[in-house]
């Protein structure tokens, strides 16, 4: 499962770098984590999607914007999620049903949204959005 | 062919391809044993994932520091193994020339510190 999931995340690195060595990349996470455990290595992974894959997609924008999309809805919705649930008194972290459903969800649709304007509309000669070379 | 220029072996390495290069300089290993190897050196300071790894080890084989070697007759097929080059033993020893400087110079600043 894990492994399955690292594949998916490698979506978001460079094709070039998924094609010369995602297979090994997926290998050594799953070493890595019966080696050093889950949630370290998962915390590495995601570290570097930040610091390695999204700089490295810097002239691919169907990946960057859709990535950058999604976290700036995820922000600005658990921004919203945390005052709400204060505001109603709740003290600690919000249910995590909660959480799926005022910031996983939106966040997804809004990456979704912004994956179809990149990819199809990018192309249309009225809206350029200057993203094509 | 070595493409690496002396201004390029001299130039500083970035953490991760110190570390690479240093783990390739006792033999030939394949990727994860270079992490491995990375994180032993490093005291586990130098958090090294899949994607530093291998978009360093892409880098280091573009500028033909390391290479691509078989690997041993009964390893996984599914691995890739890696060897330090002469450009690449070149750019380790001046990274490691340039460190051993630093500690002299901060170990005679030390003294000249305590002095006055």
């Amino acid at each position: 499962m894990n492994a399955w999931l690292y594949q998916k995340l490698l979506l978001l690195y460079p094709l070039d770098l998924r094609r010369d060595f995602g297979g090994e990349m997926t290998l050594a996470f799953a070493e890595d984590i019966k080696n050093i455990g889950s949630l370290r290595v998962w915390w590495c992974a995601l570290r570097e999607v930040l610091t390695v894959a999204l700089p490295g997609q810097r002239s691919n924008p169907s990946v960057l914007v859709p990535a950058l999309s999604f976290a700036l809805c995820a922000f600005t919705q658990s921004v919203e999620l945390w005052i709400g649930s204060h505001q109603a008194g709740r003290v600690g972290y919000p249910p995590l049903i909660d959480s799926v459903v005022l910031v996983v969800l939106p966040s997804l649709l809004n990456a979704f949204v912004a994956l179809v304007v990149t990819r199809f509309y990018a192309r249309c000669s009225f809206i350029t959005l200057r993203l094509l070379n | 062919m070595e493409r690496v220029t002396k201004e390029q072996a001299d130039s500083p390495l970035a953490p991760a391809a110190f570390l690479i290069l240093f783990a390739l300089a006792a033999g030939d290993k394949h990727g994860y044993a270079i992490m491995q190897e990375a994180r032993k050196l490093s005291d586990d300071t130098f958090q090294m994932g899949p994607a530093t790894l291998y978009t360093t080890i892409q880098r280091l084989l573009d500028s033909d520091r390391i290479r691509e070697v078989p690997g041993p007759e009964h390893g996984d097929s599914r691995r890739k193994y890696y060897r330090l080059t002469g450009a690449g033993k070149s750019a380790l020893h001046a990274e490691l020339a340039r460190m051993e400087a630093m500690v002299k110079k901060s170990k005679a600043m030390r003294l000249r510190l305590a002095e006055s």
